[in-house]
């Protein structure tokens, strides 16, 4: 099993900062084939019949979509290059602008030519600096080439990109967010339709789409569509980038082919799970995303497999768990993530969520019952029917993923009050095994309560009314005489 | 007067433009040539350092820094120090990529300061990969 790197293709080949070595590398051939030899309307067809579905997480048609922007009637348009990578543990945005700006900024020239817009905004979270500097570098370059700004290339087209930073707010990921906060009002979204392909930024048609995206362009137009449709699944063409984190040994950036299973990104690329630990589940889609268990390990991974099966394919952040993490904790943490998050213009998200995260919290703290298993799950659903955008109408994902997957463990929680990965410190306990214990006092000299009293070369004790469960002693005993319930 | 001077500019301004697809496709060829590293009686080499947000937080600038200190104290020539993005193996940061012009490339992952100058004399110079930094090899194509 190997990487095919299509949009990370010249990501650690060539120097990001030399327009030299991106022209060595085809770079800005696409743009100058299309302007010389295909009309828009080739162009967007050859897009189309690629089979490119947006890598930003919704997976809609991106040929489909420059073809809507560029019906839509006006004479200005815009294009949008979102930058936005808010997903914890993501990063497959920042390694391309990082690492191939200009292969965005051609892209997003073929797009501008595609649906007649002359001009280009990349929004961009503040937090990528060097992604940001590189960026208004390489279309300083590209000005001074001629490949970008008036007269490209000598033709009549011209265009034109300018950079929005975003402030840090999840939801201007979202694209009617994002545009609200292009055009300097809150990000907050909008009711769709009319959808940017009909009314974006300034009112006019704009097409937004991701890093990603732009950066499988290129190489469709100068190797084909044929070319990319035969990567990839019968309705997910290409490949996808993934960020690989949590407990695996290679954490990286892999770019595998569509149809790829979870056994074979974890065990053959991963380099398997750290310590020889047992898989417990993979959490893919971020805070939208839900968590795919064991027993799929098999299922090929495109857009319609992660969704039939709960989850989705998100922007492409894979965090790997394993048995040692609690999967109530995990819902729990992405839960905090999008009540933090959430814009509060819709109740059902603004309170929904909040909510649903107390509830969480009361199974983690042993005081949730069945009941609070059931409510959990009719208003997760609620949440999702009723929120006006993707944040509110995904956030319950994690919580509903793990209710279905690992309900012996929510079980666990409120029935037995117990945490069966020894996560949740409410529901656990720390003793001390006394026919383990030398009495050498580690325990005791760095517990920072301290709650641990016994003589030197004698067996020690744990004042159960004091301890905070912060599990130091368990690390430090060398003699596994610390028991964790 | 003042008409003729922005004119000036701007003819200043697009000297170096490229004017058309052909103009593109020359400068494709020529960079091409420059870019990869040609068969020649000399070894050259080029060490292409990961210096994204990642490869810099491990200490990639450090690692930069070592490697053109190496190469100037012993005299080489025929050996580049570049920048690059990200790899992907953000468990092996930083990353250095020596490319030889026998078309041979290797990966050394977690390098400092002493395992770079151990690349320069031991790989470069003495022509023996340090097999304990390997993250991946491939032999010329």
């Amino acid at each position: 099993m190997k990487n095919i790197r299509i949009a990370l293709r010249n990501c650690g080949v060539i120097d990001p900062e030399k327009i030299e070595e991106y022209i060595a590398h085809e770079g800005y051939m696409a743009l100058g084939k299309v302007l010389n030899e295909m009309t828009p309307d080739d162009t967007i067809n050859s897009i189309k019949k690629s089979g490119l579905r947006g890598r930003g997480g919704g997976g809609f048609p991106t040929g489909l979509k420059w073809e809507i922007t560029r019906k839509s009637p006006g004479p200005v348009k815009y294009v949008i290059c979102n930058a936005d990578e808010g997903d914890p543990g993501a990063f497959m945005d920042r390694s391309i602008l990082e690492g191939d700006p200009h292969s965005v900024l051609e892209a997003m020239a073929i797009a501008g030519y595609c649906i007649g817009s002359n001009h280009g905004v990349i929004y961009i979270r503040a937090e990528y600096p060097l992604a940001v500097n590189r960026l208004k570098y390489s279309i300083a370059q590209a000005e001074k080439f001629g490949l970008l700004g008036d007269n490209i290339m000598g033709t009549d087209f011209s265009f034109h990109i300018t950079l929005n930073l975003g402030a840090g707010a999840f939801v201007c990921g979202e694209e009617t967010s994002l545009i609200a906060s292009v055009e300097g009002n809150r990000g907050e979204p909008n009711v769709k339709p009319p959808f940017p392909a009909e009314r974006g930024l300034w009112d006019k048609p704009t097409s937004i789409n991701n890093v990603e995206t732009f950066a499988n362009i290129c190489p469709i137009i100068l190797k084909g569509d044929e070319w990319f449709a035969s990567i990839g699944t019968e309705k997910s063409k290409g490949t996808k980038v993934f960020a690989l984190a949590g407990k695996i040994n290679n954490v990286g950036l892999i770019e595998v082919p569509m149809g790829t299973t979870l056994r074979e990104i974890i065990y053959e690329i991963g380099g398997g799970i750290q310590g020889g630990r047992a898989f417990k589940a993979a959490q893919t889609g971020g805070p939208s995303g839900g968590c795919i268990p064991a027993q799929f390990l098999d299922l090929p991974i495109d857009y319609d497999s992660l969704a039939s099966i709960g989850s989705m394919m998100g922007s492409g952040g894979m965090i790997i768990m394993d048995e040692d993490n609690c999967m109530v904790d995990i819902a729990k943490f992405y839960l905090e993530f999008t009540v933090d998050e959430s814009c509060g213009k819709c109740t059902p998200c603004r309170i929904g969520n909040k909510r649903l995260y107390e509830k969480l919290g009361r199974i983690t703290h042993g005081t949730g019952t069945l009941q609070t298993l059931k409510s959990l799950k009719e208003l997760g659903e609620i949440i999702k029917d009723c929120s006006l955008c993707g944040l509110g109408q995904t956030a319950p994902n994690p919580v509903l993923s793990t209710l279905k997957y690992f309900y012996d463990e929510y079980e666990a929680h409120v029935v037995d009050k117990r945490c069966p990965s020894g996560v949740c410190a409410s529901l656990i306990t720390f003793t001390i095994n006394p026919e383990k214990c030398t009495g050498c006092t580690v325990c005791a000299r760095n517990c920072p309560v301290p709650c641990i009293s016994g003589e030197r070369k004698e067996a020690h004790l744990i004042d159960q009314n004091k301890c905070i469960k912060c599990g130091v002693c368990f690390e430090k005993c060398r003699f596994g005489a610390i028991v964790k319930q | 007067m003042e008409l003729s001077m922005n004119a000036c500019q701007w003819m200043v301004n697009n000297m170096n433009k490229i004017k058309s697809y052909d103009e593109l496709k020359k400068l494709n060829t020529k960079f091409k040539s420059e870019f990869y590293l040609t068969k020649s009686k000399e070894k050259k080499f080029v060490l292409a350092v990961g210096m994204a947000t990642c490869g810099i937080a491990a200490g990639a600038v450090e690692v930069t820094e070592a490697l053109k200190k190496e190469i100037l104290a012993n005299n080489l020539t025929g050996v580049t120090v570049s920048s690059t993005g990200c790899l992907g193996y953000c468990y092996a940061e930083p990353v250095v990529e020596v490319r030889s012009s026998d078309g041979s490339s290797t990966l050394y992952g977690s390098v400092d300061a002493i395992k770079a100058s151990r690349i320069i004399k031991q790989h470069i110079i003495g022509g023996v990969p340090l097999l304990d930094a390997v993250v991946e090899r491939s032999e010329s194509k």
